[in-house]
């Protein structure tokens, strides 16, 4: 009975999992780039091709090359990511003047269709019609080359900006040693056992087990983890400035699928190891 | 379960011991033990026909359904 539960279990994760691949959300950060490029073409006159090359090689905002136009050399301003890319510091050196700031990072965030990006005198403003402009607080950025929409920067202390590198670091540090104990301790274990001829153990269904969810928990933290920053500094972001939650688990569906395969897997052993149990005391 | 298999009543008669009759059924001594000890999940037809062989008795002289109460104070 237990195991039909099971069984039923892993059956609707992966209809639920073929449903999600079948009605594929709505990804509105395809043309978000665009909002940025057409306030580029707005401040700048033209963009060519080999202008937004240049952003992109560069890392930058549109706001430096729009201060360097006349200039014959570009500047590539440092960038120092903290672990999940969720926060910088970014040295602003334009006419070689040295300036430190700290940004909190909002990845991969959609711009409402409607909305165009304005950019006045360093400050980022989004139009939208019918409310008119409004202070996005912050700056937007492609900062990773083929990054799927845009990047909201938020200005934070540098007080601010040590605590969450701080926090940050030990969340970063606890998962990696996590991740590679199950990977590769567990794994290792399971594979041993299994050309030992001691497939049907009970830990290597816990070891499978513990992968598969170390894979999906990974997997959904990376997406949830922009939304608790959003929810943080939500006061301060547009509404027009979405985190669209579900294009972004869609890009993980394959490392998600990994981890069913891998539980139904887990699954499988400990039907398994009770079929062997029984079967060795039958005499 | 609630079937035991008395399988020392019919070796004391028999004057049989466990090792010999491990060897003279193919089992290891490890399998007749878990029989004895009312261990065994289950029991192939083939092994009942060879223990009646060997002891020359009947499987209802070895095997016997008991109450779920003298079953767990059987087995302690």
């Amino acid at each position: 009975m237990k195991f039909r539960k099971q069984s039923l279990l892993m059956s609707a994760a992966g209809l639920l999992f073929l449903l999600f691949i079948i009605k594929r959300p709505t990804d509105t950060r395809e043309k978000t780039p665009n909002v940025l490029i057409e306030a580029a073409y707005t401040n700048t006159g033209t963009v060519t091709d080999s202008n937004y090359v240049v952003y992109k090689k560069i890392h930058d905002s549109l706001e430096h090359r729009f201060d360097l136009k006349d200039k014959a050399v570009l500047f590539t301003a440092p960038l120092t990511y903290m672990p999940f890319g969720v926060v910088q510091t970014f040295e602003d050196n334009t006419d070689h003047k040295y300036d430190t700031r700290s940004w909190f990072l909002l990845k991969g965030v959609s711009i409402q269709s409607d909305s165009k990006v304005i950019i006045d005198k360093g400050n980022y403003y989004l139009q939208s019609p019918g409310t008119g402009r409004k202070n996005i607080n912050g700056r937007l950025s492609f900062l990773e080359p083929g990054d799927k929409g845009l990047t909201l920067m938020i200005p934070v202390s540098t007080s601010s900006y040590k605590w969450i590198k701080a926090i940050m670091n030990v969340i970063f540090w606890v998962t990696m040693i996590v991740i590679i104990c199950v990977s590769s301790f567990g794994l290792s274990r399971v594979l041993r056992n299994i050309s030992e001829g001691k497939p049907f153990l009970p830990q290597n269904s816990k070891y499978l087990s513990w992968l598969g969810w170390t894979i999906i928990i990974v997997a959904v933290a990376y997406v949830l983890l922009p939304v608790l920053i959003r929810s943080i500094f939500l006061s301060n972001i547009p509404g027009e400035v979405s985190y669209p939650f579900w294009s972004w688990l869609y890009d993980l569906k394959w490392a998600l699928l990994a981890g069913i395969v891998i539980l139904g897997m887990a699954q499988a052993f400990k039907h398994g190891y009770q079929i062997q149990k029984e079967q060795d005391l039958t005499v | 379960m609630p079937i035991v298999v008395n399988l020392d009543v019919m070796m004391a008669r028999r004057k049989i011991s466990l090792t010999e009759l491990s060897e003279k059924l193919g089992l290891t001594l490890a399998n007749v033990s878990i029989l004895k000890t009312n261990k065994a999940k289950a029991v192939r037809f083939s092994t009942l026909d060879d223990i009646c062989r060997v002891l020359d008795c009947q499987p209802g002289d070895i095997l016997e359904r008991v109450s779920e109460e003298e079953y767990k104070t059987l087995l302690g």
